[in-house]
């Protein structure tokens, strides 16, 4: 039986994984739409969010408008395969074959 | 949320809530249809009028067509700070109607040399216009809407000069102004259930 190939640390935790569920499929996120999706508190995401920019997971864009501090997010090339592969991964475990 | 570990079936559950939270409706396009739809029917119905009473440059009714462009940049202005996500949908749509736009200016410069009248040109914009966004957004009343513009542009050509007008404000009614009554409605529905 093959073994089973070992799940992205990265990815698999909830709220990274949340985060990046969201991005994959939107062009780019505001941080307050990401935070309100969910459901998470502003200091956890930020944690959350740096460790997925220090991955190269996700690339982090720091704006003003209005006077007001705007962070938007977008998925990566780099994030999108880690993605790809984290959900076939996953599958392996769902439905194992011999 | 928070930062924990999770199972294999967790995991899909979280990716597909996800997903499904990107899916919702996320601008209201309607504004947009029913400001261009309700301008334009009543510019084509005054012309149409003009005509049969007599009067000359009837076409004079369509200055208020930049005044129509300068609100619409104003409500897209103003809505784009309201919206706090960027989707694939919603640039492929975008991309869209700005060519469509530039299709709309250039018709006034081609027309004269082909001489050829613009009606069936900017009900044929009307049809790939609606019918696109409607396949991108999957909205039936609009797909509906560019099926009926591209039967009335064949209908057009059995027809005589200002009575091509009325067509034109058949083409608004079904692809901009009907659709986009609709389009309000859902979204206000959407609205409701998420809030």
């Amino acid at each position: 039986m093959k073994p089973f190939a070992e799940l992205d640390p990265l990815l698999h935790s909830q709220l990274r994984l949340a985060v990046m569920s969201l991005l994959i499929s939107v062009k780019e996120a505001d941080f307050g739409y990401i935070q309100e999706a969910t459901n998470s508190t502003n200091g956890n995401l930020s944690v959350q969010i740096t460790k997925l920019k220090d991955a190269e997971y996700i690339e982090v864009k720091k704006t003003f408008e209005n006077n007001y501090p705007k962070t938007t997010c977008k998925i990566t090339k780099k994030g999108m395969k880690a993605f790809e592969k984290y959900v076939s991964d996953i599958k392996q475990y769902l439905t194992p074959k011999n | 949320m928070e930062e924990k570990n999770i199972t294999e079936q967790e995991s899909l559950a979280i990716i597909q809530e996800m997903m499904n939270r990107t899916k919702e409706q996320l601008f209201d396009s309607s504004n947009l249809f029913l400001l261009w739809g309700i301008a334009a029917f009543i510019c084509t119905i005054t012309q149409y009028f003009l005509i049969k009473a007599n009067v000359q440059d009837s076409e004079a009714v369509w200055i208020a067509m930049p005044i129509i462009a300068i609100i619409h940049i104003y409500v897209v202005v103003k809505e784009s700070k309201k919206i706090k996500i960027k989707t694939f949908d919603g640039n492929a749509i975008s991309a869209l109607w700005t060519a469509i736009g530039f299709a709309f200016c250039c018709i006034p410069f081609i027309a004269p040399s082909a001489k050829a009248n613009i009606i069936p040109f900017i009900i044929l914009l009307y049809g790939i216009g609606t019918y696109v966004t409607g396949k991108i957004i999957e909205f039936k009343p609009l797909i509906f809407g560019g099926i009926s513009c591209f039967v009335l542009v064949i209908c057009i050509t059995f027809i005589e000069n200002e009575s091509r007008l009325l067509i034109l404000a058949f083409a608004l009614l079904v692809s901009y102004i009907i659709p986009g009554i609709l389009l309000k409605r859902q979204f206000s529905k959407q609205q409701n259930i998420t809030r």
